[in-house]
């Protein structure tokens, strides 16, 4: 196969793409977006890991991946077996609570 | 310009009616121009403040469905100061004869931009859902005034409730405001509503009302006699609640924009 350009130059103009993509995300938004997709609420900011381009419904599109801090908890018994979760109802308005006030604040 | 706060919950049963009927006739007592809009097609507000649905001809469906000017559907309530303007079944028709149309999510607030100057207060009730009619209530809102029965279940459509809330103001209202949570069917007696009422101000801080509505026979019994309990018994504490709960907003609507106390 005949080479017509520089690999190294081509494969570090898209990284140089998917870093100022980077430098260009709205962060606060993108944390937004996450906690709704998936229900939840992140107890920190998020960090933007990789990015990749990839095609997305015959377009050309940036997927972006982030890390976030979650703070997540199993119970298990003396035996190892695991105990499902059985909230009391002050631990979950404790957590509704919690919930709303972080939307509140944010309104 | 006449200020518009929408009651809004997700969930039925909440005092949700009631608190917009006997709102409404609070600002009207204190001699203030008060428009009750009924955005539910059971049109509980609507037999709330004396309308008869069966008698009715023209309601707020009409004006949504461009039949009707706007003006010409707001009928003479129980009280002085106080007009209405009904709805009842055919609204159920509303958002399927809306769905389709371009602007849907802002009818009603451009209909209620034709008659705001004539009100120093319109309510909107709503229905308990996150419908097409929801979403032009609170897109033709000022603020948001949003009942918290003191019970758990409540608390988890609160939750979802805000998220919505969230949205509208994103993407179709900016200057929609939380007026305030209000913690409705408080029973002095009943631990839940302690621990829900004590949770609420712990994490909610100043964006719950300072006044409470508690549990009170009265007032479910004056929706049933088509009037608010102020025009039935004004020295009732339930009738007293809502005095102190439209005051307060009033004081709210000074300081323009609540933020939360950290």
């Amino acid at each position: 196969m005949t080479k017509v350009a520089n690999t190294q130059a081509i494969e570090k103009a898209t990284n140089d793409l998917i870093e100022n993509v980077k430098k260009a995300l709205n962060l606060k938004e993108i944390k937004q977006i996450l906690e709704d997709q998936h229900n939840l609420e992140i107890s920190d900011d998020i960090e933007v890991n990789n990015g990749e381009v990839i095609i997305h419904n015959n377009q050309i599109v940036y997927k972006m991946e982030f890390e976030v801090l979650l703070s997540l908890s199993v119970l298990l018994d003396g035996q190892g077996d695991y105990i499902p979760p059985e909230d009391t109802p002050e631990e979950s308005i404790e957590q509704l609570g919690s919930q709303a006030e972080d939307i509140v604040r944010h309104m | 310009m006449g200020h518009i706060i929408c009651i809004a919950s997700l969930k039925g049963g909440v005092g949700k009616t009631t608190t917009a009927v006997n709102l409404s006739a609070a600002f009207a007592s204190g001699q203030n121009r008060t428009l009750l809009i009924d955005c539910d097609p059971q049109g509980s507000a609507s037999m709330g403040v004396g309308i008869s649905k069966k008698k009715l001809t023209r309601t707020l469906y009409d004006a949504l469905v461009g039949t009707t000017p706007i003006e010409d559907t707001v009928h003479d309530a129980c009280a002085e100061f106080l007009e209405v303007i009904p709805a009842r079944g055919e609204f159920f028709r509303a958002e399927l004869e809306l769905i389709s149309k371009p602007g849907k999510e802002r009818m009603l607030r451009n209909l209620l931009s034709n008659i705001r100057n004539r009100y120093d207060y319109l309510i909107l009730d709503t229905p308990p859902s996150l419908s097409l009619i929801s979403i032009n209530a609170m897109t033709a809102a000022d603020t948001l005034v949003i009942p918290l029965q003191c019970e758990y279940l409540a608390y988890e459509s609160l939750i979802q409730l805000l998220r919505f809330i969230r949205l509208v103001k994103k993407n179709l209202n900016p200057n929609l405001k939380l007026a305030g949570v209000l913690l409705t069917m408080y029973d002095m007696g009943e631990k839940v509503s302690h621990q829900i009422a004590d949770n609420a101000r712990r994490h909610l801080k100043n964006a719950v009302f300072k006044t409470i509505i508690p549990r009170s026979v009265q007032l479910r019994e004056a929706s049933g006699l088509g009037k608010p309990l102020m025009l039935i018994d004004p020295d009732s504490v339930g009738a007293r609640s809502y005095l102190e709960l439209a005051r307060e907003i009033v004081e709210r609507g000074k300081n323009k924009s609540l933020k939360l106390e950290t």
